[in-house]
């Protein structure tokens, strides 16, 4: 099997086997099912809402919390430990062990938001609402947007502690979703033309936040709750469009690009 | 008469750029079948001279391994590394850190279990962080003994019998045995020759 897989699926049954990711798993499959418990007793589309609200609040806090976490363990501790020295020990290049690691975490994300998406259909689909497809997509958008964290974590822990990368990390993904909201206010004129330039040059340059049809009309109705506030600018109500494919796939190839970047500083660092 | 296996010149190891040298001036010729102790207190450099020897530590100086530079991949599979303290990840087997060790290495299963055996651990199904330092060490030397290497670097090993016994083998078969402890026991005269660090330096 190619090194990078090995390294991949050890350091995934090794982080699965661990308490924290399960507690956050859990916290969160534990809101969804509360969110259904309190949709199940209002009718039609207020119910929904409540529903898809309380999962894509899950989606954005517990998710943040647990791809930071992640992300911010790919490198320092188990570096300095002699962890990932005995992984490049092996003869694995450097590179390809930070690969490897970063793809077993990026497994368990994935298999945490599963969950939650598959928990969050199967609520749906027993208060009535059937399986709820915008929920699902806004459960894979904000999946990218945890890729995002983790990755940027994972490049922070080679030099940083595992708070610090986390930090970074929510910090930039932050930065990235307040960049999205002034774009959605510069399209719609509701900030003056001289920061304008500057904030479509931002957005054009970074990462961008990705929002899903279904947050993007929560958030417009003042109905998304914690994941997403209404932006209101200089009185204006702003819309935050549902960002395009385009946007999708400028995102995801940030995300390699920036795992690249990390594998690449691995080869520089001092390992124990 | 053949290379050395690790021939080094002024080995200097730097964790920081600007930082304090944690290693300096040390010489290394360490031949086929012959065994190397290097001795010190804790902080000396013992564990940083290894690890520039493996390429994890950026080592200054000029050094050679099996005819290559520290950290050249293909050499680094011939190489043996049983690192100190509690070096595995967290959730993981003791068995799984070893199968793990072999699989990158392009060895099987059967190789890892060999080596089980021959580390002489006595509990491989258990999770690395609930397991006893002894079994740690026990641990850390079957990551080392797998495939027969040619050149085994045991840091801070265990003078258990399985110990002593695979260092012996390691040398009858022609293998080099670089090793670092702060306690040597009877290393010294089991591997032959040793040699003090004092504050990163030969003293």
């Amino acid at each position: 099997m190619n090194p990078v897989a090995v390294i991949g699926r050890i350091e995934a049954r090794g982080i699965s086997r661990r308490r924290w990711p399960m507690v956050l798993l859990l916290v969160g499959a534990a809101i969804i099912i509360a969110g259904a418990v309190v949709a199940a007793g209002r009718d039609g589309a207020a119910g929904i809402d409540t529903m898809r609200s309380w999962t894509a609040a899950v989606c954005l806090v517990a998710g943040l919390a647990v791809a930071a976490t992640l992300g911010a363990s790919a490198a320092n501790r188990d570096a300095d430990a002699g962890w990932v020295g005995l992984q490049v020990a092996t003869g694995t290049p450097r590179p390809g062990v930070m690969l490897g690691r970063i793809a077993g975490r990026l497994a368990v994300l994935v298999g945490v938001f599963a969950i939650w998406i598959a928990l969050a259909a199967v609520c749906s689909l027993i208060i009535g609402q059937g399986g709820d497809g915008p929920l699902a997509v806004h459960g894979l958008a904000m999946l990218l947007n945890m890729v995002l964290v983790l990755v940027v974590a994972a490049l922070c822990s080679v030099a940083l502690g595992p708070v610090a990368s986390g930090i970074v990390a929510v910090f930039l993904y932050v930065s990235c979703l307040s960049l999205a909201n002034l774009m959605a206010a510069v399209n719609a004129d509701a900030i003056g033309t001289a920061w304008s330039g500057l904030v479509t040059t931002l957005y054009l340059v970074f990462p961008r936040a990705i929002t899903s049809p279904m947050l993007s009309d929560m958030q417009y109705r003042a109905e998304a709750g914690v994941a997403g506030a209404q932006l209101e600018i200089n009185g204006n109500v702003v819309l935050v469009p549902a960002s395009s494919w385009g946007a999708v796939l400028w995102t995801a190839a940030w995300c390699g690009v920036i795992a690249w970047g990390a594998a690449m500083a691995l080869r520089r660092r001092a390992l124990s | 008469m053949t290379d050395p296996v690790i021939r080094a010149r002024a080995i200097e190891v730097r964790y920081q750029r600007g930082g304090e040298l944690a290693v300096r001036g040390v010489n290394i010729d360490l031949h086929a079948g012959a065994g190397l102790l290097i001795t010190g207190d804790r902080g000396s450099g013992k564990s940083s001279v290894l690890r520039a020897v493996l390429g994890l530590a950026g080592p200054g100086g000029d050094t050679t391994v099996l005819g290559a530079p520290p950290g050249d991949p293909a050499t680094l599979r011939r190489i043996g590394w049983a690192p100190q303290s509690w070096p595995f990840g967290f959730g993981l087997r003791a068995r799984e850190v070893v199968d793990m060790v072999a699989e990158l290495g392009g060895h099987g299963r059967a190789e890892a279990a060999r080596a089980i055996d021959e580390a002489g651990m006595e509990q491989p199904d258990m999770r690395v962080e609930s397991l006893e330092v002894e079994d740690v060490r026990r641990t850390s030397l079957a990551c080392a003994l797998i495939g027969e290497p040619d050149l085994l670097v045991l840091d801070d090993p265990w003078e258990f019998p399985e110990t002593t016994a695979a260092i012996r083998r390691a040398m009858a078969r022609g293998a080099a045995v670089l090793a670092a402890s702060k306690d040597p026991g009877g290393l010294p005269a089991l591997l032959g020759a040793s040699m003090h660090l004092v504050d990163g330096a030969p003293g």
